[in-house]
């Protein structure tokens, strides 16, 4: 096995954890030391590693309870310099198989979060318009998704518009919900997507999504921008 | 495939277990896990279909150890044989002993000569060595079976090597042998006589040392250093291993590299060529072959910058060695060599995670001894839990000291001078080395001892030590501790079996000619002997060890057992009471029980708690009442004043009788007419002397036990005693035909089993 980012060849140690289950390596040792997990205390709400229990932002998303429509945010990595790398060659690159780096990351940060609603939630990965789709030619948060232990389901439809990453913050609050709904969901969902920078799509996400009778949404995503 | 070699070789330890076990369960867990991580595309098919593969070759490649297999092929008559030595010659100060492989057939042979005095072989007879081709006469016996629980099985141990028969040379002239050639005839030369040079040219006691530690010659050290050395975990150092592979690849390099000899280029590729060579030289265990081709592999690693993990390569030396010998999955150095390795390099991530190089000490020492638990109850039935602690001193001075001393001496030994102030060195601080090791025996003697672990306990042990290491590499450490805690619960837990085992035994041991009854009693209330007798040594009448070593400690050990509530001696005769020496020195004894009339003048223990008993007398031991019938008065013989015992055991009366004549028979019959026996221990082993047919006939036993020796001088047992056992209606139960007998009953029922089918 070669690793994904600078295709050294990557040589497991066998340990006494891995021992009866190995973990898969996408990266080997030394890449993989290069991407940070958001440890220690984060915001309760949004993920992002602070020291106070809802960061300034959230403080100002709950102010506004109507757009605010999300109960929580759970991301795993920081937007460090070697992660944006990486997401520019998968994402914008087209580098697919990447995306794999993130398999087992995905399942360990989700299942001790989520565990209690495992059973009845449902995972919603946030939609590209039909043309950035097409251009890309994949969905990298279905990808996300479908690495999760629940069932996922496309319910989402999203218009044509501007690329958010190349809005400055008040645009993106301010835009309008590019988002509109194909099929009702009356059970929880989390949202699934690749980074949460302003929280923004999400929020409009859920929006669209409780008020077809939703009762609960959460944001589980790759990344805390 | 890189970092996953190690599924074919654990398919490999599946198929021996299940070979072992006779019952595919393991392979059965092996595969559904197998399956399970390709599902998961945890492992690639790779490694998939190869360990399939090799699950199912060598499942058909290693073969089945069956005692009873060879049996029944009996030797070939023929004296002269013509065949070909296949290993070194063993040179022991008392026995000289090689592996003959007789011309044409795949029958090996074990030969064996015990010198009267000391034979340099090499320089006395240069054509006795490997690869010689020989023509002998001499008779074939097939290798002693064990008759006992818990003996060592000679004949299983020798069909583990391959070997079928075994043969006792009278006279080394007898061997007419045509000179080998070869490459390893050659290395085999050179190591005999260096081996001969070492002892003509180093004091005896520091020769015995290079040999064992530079040689793998453990011969010349003394048995009670090896058997303490052993007790105490500490047997690696004196198996070639690892270390000293280590320790001789780095000392020559460092000598070639530095004598600029060689550039480093070349000395790595004389290291290649020098491995297989050292391996041989030092005796070629199987730790020395683990340890040489590991280095070999990481020097051509180095070489040819491949890159491949560490476990990798265990693994597949591990493979190697068994495909270049099929037997060695069951040398017992080879199972611990394995063993140990692979636990230190599972280790290494948890032992990078502290920076004190004690707390890695103790840590590998810890981790060493863990992996081979289960191993050392099976093999050994000991096991000292403070062993770990002196390994964490013994083995850096082994490490620095001994190895480096003894490798210096080596090459001084020419320049006498220099050579003898470093060997006078090293014996002074030796000797009180072990001195010290001596003490901390002495002091520090709280051995665990116990039969193997049962199967579950083995395979819950290793779970559970995979969770603690697991736990404890990830620096969870109160979890590691709760595990730690329920590792050690299984280990108590399952030494406590006899305590909560509603069975019962009574067993007669083999031991030849004379008497050892042992009485455990349900749920380990109580462990009786009756006569702990021993074989008496040729020179000096003395009572021989062999038959404790061999016989009544591997039992005792093998059943747990550790302290003995009582032994009744019947009388003073050595085949009744000679092991007791030998058993107060090892094991903790409450009572000794004699008759009155027993003349103790010439016995050799000295021990405080002996009570004499008299006629009428009661014991009672546990829940079990032993009451004693005779003697009354002195009759002028040790046979006749024999203690006898009567008493209730799992339903069944029981009465022992020592040595009693028909004399004595009748006057007991006499006294207790109402008497009723089912088993009767028959007196004098068989002897036509006692056993009265008039007395047999109001006893009426059901069982009849007879303790002799096979082919014994004094023709027990009579004829006509087993004669009239038979026309009583008792079952004639024998040690000299069955082996051990044991009576094993729950409650009052039970049934009497041969050892020998």
């Amino acid at each position: 096995m070669y690793c994904l980012w600078c295709s050294e060849p990557i040589i497991q140690q066998l340990t006494w954890q891995n021992f009866f289950f190995p973990d898969i390596k996408k990266l080997c040792v030394y890449c993989d030391s290069l991407l940070e997990k958001i440890d220690g205390d984060r915001c309760h709400k949004c993920s992002r590693q602070c020291d106070q229990a809802i960061c300034f932002d959230c403080q100002r998303w709950e102010k506004e309870k109507e757009r605010d429509t999300l109960v929580f945010n759970y991301s795993i990595f920081q937007y460090n310099i070697f992660m944006q790398e990486l997401i520019a060659k998968w994402k914008y690159r087209g580098d697919v198989e990447l995306g794999n780096i993130f398999r087992d990351a995905v399942r360990k940060g989700f299942t001790p979060t989520f565990a209690a609603m495992k059973k009845h939630a449902i995972a919603v990965p946030i939609p590209l318009s039909k043309d950035r789709e097409k251009e890309r030619g994949f969905n990298q948060a279905k990808i996300l998704a479908d690495f999760l232990p629940i069932k996922s389901e496309l319910v989402l439809h999203r218009m044509e518009g501007e690329k958010q990453s190349k809005k400055s913050r008040k645009e993106r609050i301010q835009s309008i919900n590019p988002f509109t709904i194909t099929k009702s969901i009356n059970k929880p969902v989390i949202l699934v997507d690749d980074i949460y920078t302003t929280g923004t799509t999400l929020r409009h996400a859920g929006k669209v999504l409780k008020e077809n009778g939703c009762p609960e949404v959460f944001g589980f995503t790759l990344i805390r921008g | 495939m890189k970092g996953f070699w190690h599924f074919p070789a654990l398919a490999v330890v599946v198929s021996s277990l299940m070979k072992w076990m006779n019952h595919p369960i393991i392979a059965a867990v092996f595969l559904v896990w197998l399956f399970y991580l390709f599902y998961r595309r945890r492992i690639c098919a790779m490694p998939f279909v190869l360990s399939l593969i090799s699950l199912i070759f060598f499942s058909f490649f290693i073969p089945r150890i069956e005692t009873t297999e060879i049996n029944h092929k009996q030797p070939p008559q023929d004296k002269e044989l013509t065949g070909t030595i296949i290993t070194p010659i063993q040179v022991e100060p008392e026995k000289i002993s090689f592996i003959f492989q007789i011309a044409n057939t795949d029958s090996k042979v074990s030969m064996l000569y015990f010198p009267d005095n000391p034979v340099h072989v090499a320089s006395d007879y240069p054509h006795i060595a490997y690869g010689s081709t020989c023509r002998i006469s001499t008779l074939l016996d097939i290798p002693k079976p064990a008759t006992n629980p818990g003996q060592f099985d000679y004949q299983g141990y020798a069909n583990k090597q391959g070997i079928s028969y075994q043969s006792i040379i009278t006279s080394l002239d007898e061997l007419d042998c045509l000179e080998g050639t070869g490459f390893l005839h050659h290395i085999y030369q050179i190591r005999a006589s260096m081996l001969d040079y070492v002892n003509g040219n180093i004091s005896d006691g520091t020769a015995a040392w290079i040999l064992a530690l530079l040689f793998g010659d453990k011969s010349f050290l003394a048995k009670d250093t090896i058997e303490l050395f052993r007790q105490w975990g500490l047997s690696h150092l004196l198996a070639i291993s690892g270390l000293h592979v280590g320790l001789m690849i780095t000392i020559t390099y460092f000598l070639l590299v530095r004598t600029n000899l060689f550039t480093k280029e070349y000395a790595q590729w004389g290291m290649l060529l020098f491995l297989p060579v050292y391996a041989l030289m030092a005796g070629g265990e199987p730790s020395v072959w683990r340890a040489s081709i590991m280095a070999i592999f990481f020097i051509i690693l180095h070489k040819t910058k491949w890159k491949i993990s560490v476990t990798d390569v265990l693994s597949i030396t591990f493979i190697v060695l068994i495909l270049f010998d099929k037997l060695i999955i069951y040398h017992v150095g080879f199972q611990l060599s394995f063993m140990v390795t692979f636990g230190l390099l599972l280790s290494r991530k948890c032992l990078s995670r502290t920076n004190s190089s004690i707390k890695q000490m103790l840590l590998i020492s810890f981790i060493a001894q863990m992996m081979i638990i289960p191993l050392l109850f099976h093999y050994f039935h000991i096991l000292q839990p403070l062993s770990i602690l002196l390994n964490l001193f013994i083995v850096p001075y082994f490490t620095f000291f001994v190895i480096p001393t003894l490798l210096m001496l080596l090459f001084t030994s020419p320049i006498s001078t220099i050579s003898s102030i470093i060997d006078q060195l090293f014996i002074v601080v030796h000797e009180q080395v072990l001195l010290g090791i001596g003490k901390i025996d002495n002091y520090l003697h709280y051995p665990l001892v116990a039969g193997s672990m049962s199967f579950v306990a083995v395979i819950l042990y290793y779970l559970f030590l995979f969770f603690f290491m697991g736990y404890l590499e990830r620096g969870k450490q109160v979890k590691s501790f709760y595990c730690g805690v329920i590792i050690v619960m299984i280990i108590l837990v399952d030494i406590s079996r006899p305590f909560f085992s509603p069975i019962g035994t009574v067993t007669m041991l083999d031991i030849g000619q004379g008497d050892a009854f042992i009485i455990e009693l349900p749920y380990r209330k109580g462990v009786i002997l009756i006569d702990a007798g021993s074989k008496v040594t040729n020179t000096n009448q003395q009572p021989s060890a062999s038959v404790y070593n061999q016989v009544i400690q591997p039992y005792l050990f093998a059943k747990g057992i550790h302290k003995i509530d009582a032994i009744f001696l019947s009388h003073e005769d050595l085949d009744h009471i000679g092991s007791v020496d030998y058993i107060l020195e090892d094991i903790e004894v409450n009572n000794i029980f004699i008759s009155d009339f027993f003349d103790s003048k010439e016995i050799v223990w000295n021990y405080s708690e002996v009570v004499t008993v008299k006629r009428n007398d009661t014991i009672v031991v546990g829940n079990t009442l032993f009451k004693v019938l005779a003697p009354f008065e002195d009759r002028k013989s040790a046979n006749d004043n024999s203690l006898v015992l009567f008493t209730n055991i799992g339903g069944m009366n029981w009465l022992f009788t020592g040595d009693i004549s028909k004399k004595e028979e009748k006057e007991i019959v006499k006294s207790y007419p109402n008497i009723n026996v089912d088993v009767l221990k028959v007196a004098h082993h068989g002897s036509k002397t006692s056993t009265d047919k008039e007395v047999l006939t109001q006893l009426a036993p059901h069982y009849a036990l007879i303790s002799v020796g096979e082919d014994n001088s004094y023709g027990h047992p009579s004829d006509e005693v087993i004669r009239n056992l038979r026309e009583s209606g008792a079952i004639v139960l024998r040690t000299d035909r069955d082996g051990a007998i044991q009576f094993k009953f729950i409650k009052d029922r039970g049934t009497f089993y041969r050892f020998l089918p």
